[in-house]
């Protein structure tokens, strides 16, 4: 009795991440790929995406849920790698300069971004949504009108023709891959972005060391209820906007490292669809608005780049056609954040509901009613 | 002096700078070359083209569902309802009411789910409504892709299925709505009369809607659900049908805009089409819990002035086309002005 | 305990550990700068027009950490891009004679400089300079202003980084 229950409890607390999983598997065979290439494609994405992913793990403590945000970040890591580029700093120390000119900006941005939240509470993630487009605006003003004409760009070579503003595409040449491959570690068929995977070991321990610490834990208690943690002491507007300048900031690096991977950066769109890869992969590994930890980011990544991968191919497969491959993938994506927010919200509903009835009874003979 | 001070902080400072900066556009208007006539023609052109999009947001702003990110659902109603009006050889009036009424059960079937959907997830609506719009319009790329349309005006030509990206409506209801009745004055200035009384009709029948019982319930339900409930009003009723009704519009919105635009959008093109509308509503004065057809009306006039004007004057002004960066910034910085306000939280 | 945090000001350790983590960020930021800063170095062979100084011929020549560029005669100049500022030049004839080791400095500002093969092996110094874009204006019949980095139009006869590569050198000047 216990343990059917149990398994039923199993699966609705992983509804995700198993439907995931069973679209994943499903869709490998009629992709017709290897798994070994399979298996590659995934090593390769997880070092370039978990970075990104790991940013959205304390606003989500903070109970300030999935920061769309952190957009804002991307765009800082992207602003130093124009000047990287443009001063031909190469090679890993060209990702040191473009992280240490996009710290100071996201610090700022993320410093606006949670000054914003704190005046939108209980809807901070539409708000940071709309706020990555506003910040959009004040980007492509920055890149496209200034540099190269209120901020001097020294090589030509990246501006537009008419003299001013960065070319839709810039070449990462000179830092491309350069923090994958400083040591290069090939395991069998497989290539592993070793030094990659130890900056992002480093992020979970710290990420571990910071719910342990006195800001993590209020953050914590800001995340569980507000009204308590003010209540106790608690600064919480300042934790809030802690939580979103550090989520801010490691946006910034994960953009960069992301990009590095690439090895070529679509100047005006590449961070537009930072935030929703990265809320899509967290939601995917089970994580909800309220509640995720390091496991759901490596599970996600893993599960949604996985799909990412074969889906294409098994869309030209199934159907004679990538383009549906690519819109299932949109949908897939898409589909899963509408998916994991509307169980997380009606799980809530459904929880305090039983909170109440629960109460109700612990009451014993309550006023009839109450304010259901 | 009070009562502007008043004034002041109920309209807010963003509507009036827009308000002013719309103004300053016009006057410099002649100074660089840009005809008023031709523009106030190309205002009220645009107006009545997405005029019926903004009003589809009202309803639910009223029911205290927020503002309708998910609008996008509508529009694929009304997608599909033009699609198979001009599948099926519908022209003129025909083809554009055929298309709105082919458009009404998909849509009040989609925003019956919707709704639903939405009343289970109370205080979540507007990201979960973003994502439920997004998904849907990647879903429908792919139904594009493989329903059974192959009328030659709309399927790719070489592969004779799959529907195009965009696809011309001329020959079928193009500018129909535009062209009745319509006044020309001038040679640069047309009034779009058919359009505007078209618009007006709308908005009068959502003026009275919200005047009938179930209109006053459904505002009653938005403004103090407690009350609601507790004067036997069925919260999730009121609710769903204020999705359906927005849905609805949506549909509507689309057709008209398309008539007028001259041509039907798809696959991806829906995705962010509810942004412009929520920033016009929200320009007009409206907030993320009340909104009037002052609001839509005046809304939509000052946006789409700005999206008009400022590529022409601005253009012309600064020598360059930062007429794109403005219009991100003042559309996204209104709603973010809107969301950040205090109002209470609807639970 | 709030008032200590608020007049940080007042506290000069915490000031001095502030001012210390501005000046370390600073000057990491300037470490990698100048250690990651890329220079592109033309490497020139030809000697002297009033025959001061000789070209030398079938040597190998190795600027900084790239592989050696061979040469056997003829007008020609070759491209490397080498990163930080102080490079060293190794010239070594095929017959085994003599090495000629060099070390220079290229100044950070600078994009671009003409290495004179020539000069570095008949000892004269400075053995590199500047390069100054309308060398190579000169040579692709681009006629127009020398300005190269405020230029607009034809990024990629301005930019000496993609500049025609050095398998096909541009058309050489009259002898």
């Amino acid at each position: 009795m216990s343990g059917k229950r149990s398994i039923g409890r199993f699966l609705r607390d992983n509804a995700v991440v198993l439907i995931f999983l069973a679209l994943t598997v499903a869709a490998i065979k009629p992709s017709g790929y290897s798994l070994a290439y399979i298996g590659q494609e995934i090593i390769t994405r997880l070092g370039r995406n978990s970075f990104l992913v790991l940013a959205l793990l304390l606003p989500i403590f903070a109970g300030m849920g999935l920061n769309f945000g952190m957009t804002l970040g991307a765009m800082a890591g992207q602003v130093g790698l124009i000047f990287a580029v443009d001063w031909g700093v190469a090679g890993w120390r060209g990702l040191v300069f473009a992280v240490l000119i996009g710290v100071p900006i996201s610090v700022f941005l993320g410093w606006v971004c949670g000054k914003v939240m704190n005046k939108a509470k209980g809807r901070e993630m539409v708000t940071g949504y709309i706020l990555a487009f506003f910040m959009d605006g004040v980007y492509q003003f920055f890149v496209l009108y200034m540099l190269g004409q209120a901020i001097p760009i020294r090589s030509s070579s990246i501006l537009l023709s008419r003299g001013y503003g960065i070319r839709n595409t810039l070449n990462l040449q000179i830092v491309r891959q350069s923090l994958d491959t400083i040591v290069p570690l090939k395991i069998g068929p497989f290539m592993f972005p070793i030094v990659t995977f130890l900056v992002i070991a480093a992020l979970c321990v710290f990420v571990v060391w910071f719910k342990k610490i006195k800001l993590g834990q209020d953050m914590r208690a800001v995340g569980n209820d507000i009204v308590v943690a003010d209540a106790a002491g608690v600064p919480v507007e300042r934790t809030r906007i802690i939580a979103i300048i550090i989520s801010t900031v490691l946006a910034c690096v994960g953009q960069v490292i992301f990009l590095q991977n690439m090895g070529t950066m679509a100047t005006y769109s590449a961070h537009t669809q930072t935030g929703f890869f990265a809320v899509a992969a967290i939601l995917v590994g089970g994580a909800s608005v309220k509640r995720a930890g390091l496991p759901n980011v490596f599970i996600g990544v893993i599960l949604l780049h996985a799909l990412f991968v074969v889906s294409p191919m098994a869309g030209q497969r199934l159907f004679g056609s990538a383009m549906i491959g690519e819109y299932f993938r949109q949908f897939i994506g898409y589909g899963i954040i509408a998916l994991s927010l509307v169980l997380y919200a009606w799980r809530a509903r459904k929880e305090a509901a039983a909170a109440r009835a629960l109460q109700r009874e612990g009451e014993a003979a309550p006023v009839n009613g109450g304010a259901a | 002096m009070p009562d502007l001070k008043k004034f002041i902080t109920d309209f807010g400072w963003p509507r009036i700078i827009i308000f002013l900066f719309l103004i300053f556009l016009f006057m410099a208007a002649p100074f660089v070359n840009v005809r008023i006539d031709a523009s106030i023609a190309d205002v009220l052109n645009r107006f009545g083209q997405s005029a019926v999009l903004v009003l589809a947001l009202v309803p639910m702003v009223q029911a205290g569902c927020g503002l309708n990110f998910g609008l996008p659902l509508g529009i694929i109603g009304g997608l599909i309802g033009a699609t198979m009006s001009m599948q099926f050889g519908l022209v003129g009036f025909a083809g554009f009411f055929g298309a709105i009424a082919l458009a009404a059960p998909f849509a009040l079937a989609f925003g019956w789910g919707y709704g639903r959907l939405l009343n289970k997830v109370k205080g979540e609506e507007m990201t979960i409504a973003m994502y439920v719009g997004f998904a849907s319009v990647m879903l429908m790329s792919i139904m594009w892709l493989i329903l059974p349309y192959n009328s030659p005006k709309m399927v790719w030509g070489y592969a004779g299925k799959g529907l195009r990206t965009t696809i011309s409506v001329e020959g079928y209801w193009s500018k129909i709505l535009n062209d009745f009745l319509a006044v020309r004055i001038g040679k640069f200035f047309i009034f779009p009369t058919g359009l505007i009384l078209f618009v007006c009709f709308c908005a009068f029948l959502m003026w009275l809607f919200l005047r009938t019982k179930t209109g006053t319930a459904m505002t009653a339900v938005g403004s103090n659900p407690d009350y609601a409930r507790a004067s036997g009003i069925s919260v999730d009723k009121m609710r769903t049908i204020s999705v359906m009704l927005s849905t609805l519009l949506g549909a509507v919105g689309i057709i008209v805009y398309e008539q007028s635009f001259g041509f039907i959008q798809l696959y991806d093109s829906p995705l962010f089409m509810g942004f412009p509308a929520v920033a016009a509503l929200l320009i007009g004065g409206a907030s993320v819990n009340k909104a009037s057809m002052v609001n839509v009306l005046v809304g939509t006039i000052l946006f789409q002035g700005l999206l008009t004007m400022t590529p022409s004057v601005i253009n012309s002004l600064l020598q360059n086309d930062m007429s794109e960066v403005i219009r991100i910034m003042v559309s996204n910085g209104i709603i973010l002005y809107a969301l950040t306000r205090k109002t209470k939280v609807t639970k | 305990m709030s008032a200590q945090t608020k007049g940080f000001k007042l506290d000069p350790v915490r000031l001095a550990v502030r001012a210390a983590l501005v000046l370390a960020y600073l000057a990491l930021g300037a470490a990698v700068f100048l250690s990651g800063r890329t220079h592109t170095v033309i490497v020139d062979y030809k000697g002297a027009e009033d025959g001061s100084y000789q070209a030398v011929e079938q040597v190998s020549v190795t600027v900084g950490e790239n592989e050696a560029l061979e040469y056997m005669g003829g007008d020609f100049r070759d491209k490397v891009t080498v990163r930080s500022q102080r490079q060293k030049l190794v010239i070594e004839p095929f017959s085994g004679g003599d090495k000629i080791e060099k070390t220079f400095t290229i100044p950070v500002g600078t994009d671009v400089i003409l290495l004179s093969v020539a000069k570095a092996a008949a000892g004269i110094e400075p053995f590199v300079e500047t390069f100054v874009a309308s060398t190579v204006r000169e040579n692709t019949d681009d006629a127009g202003s020398g300005e190269a980095f405020t230029s607009p139009e034809s990024t990629s006869a301005t930019d000496p980084a993609t500049a025609p590569p050095s398998d096909a050198p541009p058309a050489p000047p009259a002898p």
